[in-house]
């Protein structure tokens, strides 16, 4: 049998490097995180119910392996902080456009929220991760979800002075 | 009529579309009163769409190596799957990322500890149909094995004779940056997988498994932790690129 695992993991490629470097801020990372995510997928395929969110499922792998990265980097002293332009993940060709000026403005205030509010707004507002799937996936209850996700918005408004 | 006071994150679940019926009803009669309320939402409603915007319409590229090495895991994963129903779940705590060195990369087959090491190589070559057990060659005899570690890519199945092939599964360097390789074989309908690396010229087999027990029933996952301590122990690396592979091979002829 032919399993269409394999392709639907390739094409959250973007979506996954997406996220790594949300977490991470940084596009070395970000991509040790993509492949790292993509090894346990692949090992663990087994346990990925079909029809339910691979994209949820993805999150949650490469979550718990950023997590696992970071205690580890801080066991060994290692500073994981290495910013990378917020917009370094972008290829969009026209760096001169109001375009990417909104789009480098936004995804600078966006890098500049704290981790766990970062992941949420990227988690539901692009991911499109409903609250219950991100709660599942980030371990916390809904009502956690949603204030850290209504915090997240605020504070992002506020720097790019919405309010 | 009651006039209700909405926290943020109601306000926020009702942009997204997130409340019960009865609720964002009472939040549309809300908005419609109460304009300082209404631009509470929009607010909401804006920052989803700038970050929506921001980040889901910029195209993410994916450099040509990393796509190169998920496809090539898809591939194994695919050729694997193809080959039986052989793959069983792995307990969800293999995932959960739980104290793993940092290299680590998963076997991607399940397997049960059931081979002496050295074993199975000679037996396949024999092509005997006995099972492996007791058999006793030490090393890698086996030319056509051999010939496959040596040339043939991660992902391609090489038929080694009747009811007996081989697949490489992916190729890596252990932590005294030895080449190593590993690899499922099947004869005689019994699968394995093993490591074999490279060690004075030659290919040295330094861990092999088998799905089946010494009395010859399958054993599904039984034995993951002991892979886990092999893969760890042996400091092996995360999974060469295609391109890594081909040029690891091509300097060994």
């Amino acid at each position: 049998m032919k399993s269409s695992f394999a392709d639907d993991v390739v094409d959250l490629l973007p979506n996954l490097r997406r996220y790594a470097f949300v977490l991470s801020r940084s596009l070395d990372v970000a991509d040790d995180l993509v492949q790292q995510t993509c090894e346990k997928a692949f090992a663990n395929r087994g346990s990925y119910a079909r029809g339910t969110n691979l994209s949820a499922w993805l999150l949650r792998i490469m979550r718990n392996t950023w997590i696992d990265r970071v205690r580890r980097d801080r066991t060994r002293g290692e500073s994981i902080d290495i910013a990378d332009r917020p917009d370094a993940i972008f290829t969009d060709g026209a760096r001169d456009t109001e375009t990417h000026l909104m789009l480098g403005t936004v995804a600078h205030a966006l890098q500049d929220l704290p981790e766990d509010q970062r992941e949420i707004i990227v988690m539901i507002c692009v991911e499109e991760l409903s609250y219950k799937e991100a709660a599942a996936t980030l371990g916390i209850p809904i009502g956690t979800v949603m204030s850290r996700l209504a915090r997240a918005r605020t504070n992002l408004a506020s720097r790019l002075d919405l309010n | 009529m009651h006039e209700d006071k909405f926290t943020d994150d109601v306000l926020m679940a009702y942009a997204d579309g997130e409340l019960d019926a009865q609720t964002r009803r009472r939040v549309d009669d809300a908005i419609g009163r109460d304009a300082e309320l209404a631009q509470r939402v929009a607010l909401f409603v804006k920052t989803r769409a700038l970050v929506a915007e921001t980040l889901g319409t910029a195209k993410v590229s994916i450099p040509d190596d990393l796509e190169a090495r998920v496809r090539q895991m898809a591939a194994a994963a695919e050729a694997e799957d193809a080959a039986g129903a052989d793959v069983v779940p792995f307990a969800p705590r293999r995932a959960a990322g739980k104290g793993h060195a940092a290299q680590r990369f998963f076997l991607p087959i399940a397997a049960s500890l059931a081979l002496v090491a050295g074993g199975l190589l000679g037996y396949m070559a024999a092509g005997q149909p006995e099972r492996a057990a007791g058999i006793e060659i030490a090393g890698l005899a086996g030319e056509r094995i051999v010939e496959a570690l040596n040339t043939s890519a991660s992902g391609e199945t090489v038929e080694l004779g009747p009811e007996a092939s081989f697949e490489a599964i992916a190729t890596y360097r252990d932590g005294a940056n030895a080449l190593c390789r590993e690899f499922e074989a099947s004869a005689g309908g019994i699968s394995h997988v093993a490591v074999a690396c490279r060690d004075d010229e030659a290919w040295q087999l330094r861990f092999a498994a088998s799905q089946v027990d010494a009395e010859g029933r399958f054993v599904p996952a039984s034995s993951m932790e002991a892979l886990d301590a092999f893969l760890d122990a042996s400091g092996a690396g995360t999974p060469l690129s295609v391109d890594e592979e081909r040029k690891a091979l091509s300097g060994l002829r």
